[in-house]
């Protein structure tokens, strides 16, 4: 009896070692179909599904409507069967998720990134498929799209993200806090000596001398980027051409400057501490939406935030303010894209839905809900909102094909850069740090990074 | 067949009980220790294969690194003060909730106990609206200190304050400290007390003489894990930080990710991982040593 107890207690001690050993074990992924049998046109001649494995970074509103959005694309192409998964920080970008699965080999065929220098950061390092073949299969209309989206979407002339749609950074602003200070409503601030003299005159306090009602702080909400008012300033901060950062320049001094400017207006510590408990964009407690705040730079999607949790609020929206000589009437464009991690099996399914979303009923859809424009200009005057007369889109069409609007820095070290400049301003606004020297080591590190990487 | 005798057998038994947790060291603790070993010499983005580079990491590090002394400041600032403070006050209410003659002990026991069943996000949260509500006076804890007729900082928004606004948020949160300094105290005998007593010792002396010596073993047991677990702060700084303002909330545990996941460099983050483990040791032998526990053993 003994004996086999002991027998037992082995063999129930090696299968728990063999599955803790399989668990960590490269695991393949069944294909239920075979892609080489699929056309563009949805006829497959199999009878069983293909399975494309699909992460996605929103959750909340943003993922509802792209479920939406998977279920439109199923329909028009039955043979595929979306796996959708909700997977935060940039479909796993930004903490390791994708990295590990793509070591794993359990592979997702398609991630949706809202995070666009970061996502050409990841294909620069290796992380997607190219993506030209397949493209090419599909008959992209290469000449068709908004050229201005081509540097983001090749690395080294290889092509790795579709972009589904453009975006833009804008101001909102409170037209009845307008109002009620005695400025016009009709007449937003166009350049940094206006908007800090609009943020005085719309800033209130309580009689202790608390901030009941900021007009303007430049580092909340899309201003947290460094990418948003580097550009306004007229920076150019990486030359592809010759890998060199220029982070040390005078519209980065003036940038850092005009920011540190507001840090004498309001007390920073005050400033961050409240922002802890400002709402996020999509709640009604967004300082925007309460009040506490009477102007602040974000990108056209709030617009839906606001329709959704305030709707009754009054306010507009207008090009970001710029320094003379900056770049005023555009802004560092944003967009959410589309890239098939390295090993997936299902690239050309994939491929399918990234350019099924600019289908013209699905970028019709995705303008009324977030404002977003797709990618072929050609078709913008065909939008409902448009043909409507909607109060904001031509202000969002303006600035999306303003020659002052770009890609931000297309580097190797995105993340690395932005986190470096983010703390550089932090140094400079808390301990009055002088720009010129922060900037000066920000660039060498960043430099260092890219080198490093290459 | 040679009979095993009843030793050996019980050796064999042992180690088959041992087994799992054997396994789970040697696949999920000591592989992906030497791995990262591997990986800090190498070049590695986690999606090309590692490339053999020596010591450049670690020399990078200390020679030019513009955050690392910094984000050791802040967490070596986490473990001094932070373990320091939450030791003394836990172990101060602990005496409190032990102390018989006072009532309602066990409600208050429950008390204590709640906060370290709440998961972190939420405590989190919590705290960043305890600091600041968002409203015109501040959050709960500057409208208790308005009371007194103090004028709270801004907790998270101010430099010199948000690593001492960590400290109290974890303090408040250490209510696992005070279970087992409890446990510590019921373990010590009666007896011990009453023969203070018959002395003529009061409350101080019996504090001094028993309880703290007596209890030194758990004194030790709980600086030592908390000095581990301050070591590896990284949820606070991460969910209510992101490590400012001015990287004063930076610690070593958010470095390391970032390397790692958000900068793709795990061969440079598995470097500062390995310093880690050496500087966590070290505080532990630290630890012991001036408790007098390693002569002890000796």
């Amino acid at each position: 009896m003994k004996s086999i107890k002991r027998v037992l207690s082995i063999v129930l001690m090696l299968c728990i070692a063999a599955t803790l050993l399989a668990a960590c074990g490269k695991t393949e992924q069944k294909d239920t179909g075979d892609q080489g049998n699929v056309t563009p046109g949805g006829d497959t001649n199999t009878g069983e599904k293909i399975v494309v494995k699909y992460w996605y970074p929103w959750g909340g509103d943003s993922e509802t409507w792209d479920l939406w959005r998977v279920s439109e694309f199923e329909k028009k192409y039955p043979q595929y069967k979306f796996e959708c998964t909700y997977v935060p920080e940039g479909a796993g970008i930004s903490n390791g998720k994708l990295a590990a699965a793509v070591n794993s080999g359990d592979v997702p065929d398609l991630v949706v990134i809202d995070r666009p220098t970061e996502a050409y950061a990841y294909a620069t390092q290796g992380g997607f498929e190219q993506l030209d073949d397949v493209l090419d299969k599909v008959g992209f209309e290469w000449d068709k799209i908004n050229q201005a989206l081509l540097p983001l979407m090749k690395y080294d002339g290889k092509t790795y993200l579709i972009p589904q749609n453009t975006d833009t950074t804008v101001l909102f602003y409170r037209t009845d806090l307008f109002a009620e200070a005695g400025l016009d409503p009709n007449n937003p601030p166009k350049t940094m000596a206006e908007l800090d003299e609009y943020a005085k005159i719309l800033t209130k306090k309580d009689a202790s001398g608390n901030v009941t009602q900021y007009g303007f702080i430049p580092w909340l909400d899309a201003g947290l980027d460094p990418q948003t008012w580097s550009w306004m300033f007229g920076a150019n901060v990486y030359d592809v051409n010759t890998n060199k950062v220029s982070l040390n320049t005078p519209e980065m001094i003036a940038n850092f400057k005009w920011q540190m400017g507001y840090a004498e207006l309001y007390d920073p510590a005050a400033i961050k501490s409240a922002a802890s408990s400002f709402g996020e964009a999509f709640s009604a407690n967004h300082a925007f939406m309460t009040g506490k705040v009477a102007m602040t730079a974000m990108g056209n999607w709030f617009c839906n935030a606001i329709r959704i949790y305030a709707p009754d609020l009054e306010y507009n929206i207008a090009p970001l303010p710029a320094p003379e000589g900056g770049r005023y009437g555009g802004c560092a464009l944003n967009s959410n894209v589309c890239a098939v991690p390295r090993g997936a099996k299902q690239a050309e399914g994939a491929v399918l839905f990234a350019l099924f979303c600019q289908e013209p009923y699905i970028m019709d859809d995705n303008n009324k809900q977030w404002r977003s424009l797709g990618i072929y200009p050609d078709r913008i005057n065909e939008l409902t909102l448009m043909k409507e007369g909607d109060k904001f889109l031509p202000t969002i069409v303006d600035i999306t094909f303003n020659e002052n609007s770009g890609m931000w820095a297309l580097t190797s070290a995105a993340t690395f850069m932005n986190d470096k400049l983010r703390s550089g301003l932090e140094e400079c606004i808390y301990n009055k740090a002088d720009p010129a020297t922060v900037l000066a080591q920000i660039e060498k590190e960043v430099q260092a990074a890219i080198d490093a990487s290459a | 067949m040679k009979p095993i005798n009843r030793t050996a057998r019980s050796q064999i038994n042992g180690i088959l009980f041992a087994l799992p947790w054997i396994l789970g060291f040697l696949v999920f603790t000591l592989y992906p220790l030497l791995q990262a070993f591997y990986y800090s010499l190498t070049k590695y983005n986690l999606l090309k294969e590692p490339k053999f580079i020596g010591l450049s990491n670690y020399i990078k590090i200390f020679t030019d690194d513009s955050l690392f002394l910094k984000v050791l400041y802040n967490t070596l600032y986490m473990v001094v003060f932070g373990v320091s403070i939450s030791i003394v006050v836990t172990l101060l209410i602990s005496l409190l909730l032990n102390d018989k003659r006072l009532k309602g002990t066990a409600g208050f026991r429950v008390m204590f106990f709640i906060p370290t069943l709440v998961p972190t996000i939420i405590l989190c949260v919590l705290w960043m609206l305890i600091y600041n509500s968002g409203g015109s006076g501040g959050g709960l804890m500057n409208q208790m200190l308005a009371l007194v007729g103090i004028k709270g900082p801004e907790w998270l928004g101010d430099q010199h304050w948000s690593k001492m606004a960590l400290i109290i948020m974890r303090t408040w949160g250490a209510g696992n400290l005070i279970i087992i300094f409890l446990g510590g105290l019921q373990s010590i005998s009666e007896e011990l007390y009453e023969a203070l007593s018959i002395d003529g010792g009061n409350f101080l002396q019996k504090t001094f003489y028993i309880t703290l010596p007596m209890l030194k073993p758990i004194i030790v047991y709980n600086v030592i894990t908390s000095i581990i677990v301050t070591m590896q702060n990284f949820n606070e700084a991460f969910i209510m930080t992101k490590g400012g303002p001015a990287d004063s909330t930076y610690m070593y545990a958010l470095y390391v990710y970032r390397n790692a996941f958000q900068y793709s460099n795990m061969g440079y983050a598995s470097a500062l991982s390995w310093i880690m483990l050496v500087i966590t040791l070290a505080l532990t032998l630290l630890a012991l040593k001036a408790s007098g526990w390693l002569n002890e053993s000796e």
